[in-house]
């Protein structure tokens, strides 16, 4: 559980490597992990806005991950499809 | 803000705050925060127990009495995560947006068609904010979010020392392995998963 930006920093160095292992545009893998690290929907500490409305919108933990994961699988599809159409 | 005569506050417990899990009666938190809590709430229904034994949990509100100047006391630290008096819905802020619109746009602009270096762009944008008085100068050292600061500063060492290592090979070449069946999309794919599942 680190932030986002930190995660970002951490997975660059695989991201370069893994373009560099398939060919894929580091541009472009670089860009999907930035939107990928910003997509924190997941849980209610996965930001600081998510746990502002945890309390007072009377959520519990599993509805951020009900509603966050298929979020976070839409924001995965675009990405993939569109990432390599634009930096191919 | 007047410093002077008692305020009523509400005061959201964050995850970065020691007190989860603990009660009040255990912080001792009228003598910490020279505050004292008349209510909590969670889930937006108040808490029915004897309040110095409830165990705190993340997102519980705290409705305090205290003297005003708690806010300004607390609000720096991640005890809470956010403080708001009572009635005061969002803290009013008086600037102008269309100001830090055209100072935001304008370093994005400069940085985008590669007119300024990004550092020079970001620093001259924040000079531009303190300049025209849409912060004040303490207010724009306040919002340097040192914990951020120090985390990234961090993840650039261990990112470096992953590369030396070789351990940033060894994991890209085993997301590679595992997501390859599904083409380059697959491992760009895999490369989306691996910060989201680390940063949720």
């Amino acid at each position: 559980m680190i932030t986002n930006n930190a995660a970002a920093l951490l997975i660059f160095p695989i991201a370069i490597d893994a373009a560099a292992a398939t060919g894929l545009d580091a541009r472009g893998m670089v860009i999907a992990v930035a939107v990928s690290a910003t997509t924190s929907f997941m849980t209610p500490i996965g930001y600081q806005t998510n746990t502002m409305v945890y309390g007072p919108g009377g959520y519990r933990f599993g509805d951020y991950a009900r509603l966050g994961a298929p979020l976070t699988v839409m924001v995965i599809a675009v990405g993939a499809t569109l990432i390599p159409t634009i930096w191919g | 803000m007047n410093t002077r005569g008692p305020g009523c506050f509400e005061a959201v417990i964050g995850q970065g705050s020691r007190h989860v899990g603990r009660t009040l009666r255990e912080i001792g938190f009228r003598g910490r925060y020279q505050a004292v809590v008349i209510g909590i709430h969670r889930a937006g229904q108040p808490v029915n127990q004897k309040l110095g034994e409830v165990r705190l949990r993340m997102g519980d509100t705290l409705f305090l009495l205290s003297d005003a100047g708690f806010k300004k006391r607390w609000s720096d630290r991640n005890m809470f995560l956010l403080i708001s008096a009572a009635g005061e819905a969002l803290e009013p802020r008086h600037h102008r947006p269309t100001g830090i619109f055209l100072i935001g746009g304008g370093v994005l602009a400069s940085v985008a068609t590669g007119l300024l270096p990004l550092v020079t762009a970001a620093l001259v944008g924040a000079l531009l904010v303190v300049a025209f008085r849409i912060l004040t100068p303490v207010e724009a050292r306040d919002a340097v979010d040192l914990d951020v600061v120090v985390a990234i500063a961090s993840a650039f060492g261990l990112a470096a020392a992953m590369s030396e290592s070789g351990l940033a090979t060894t994991l890209a070449s085993g997301l590679v392995n595992a997501s390859q069946w599904a083409g380059d999309r697959g491992v760009l794919v895999g490369v989306m998963l691996a910060p989201s599942s680390s940063a949720r």
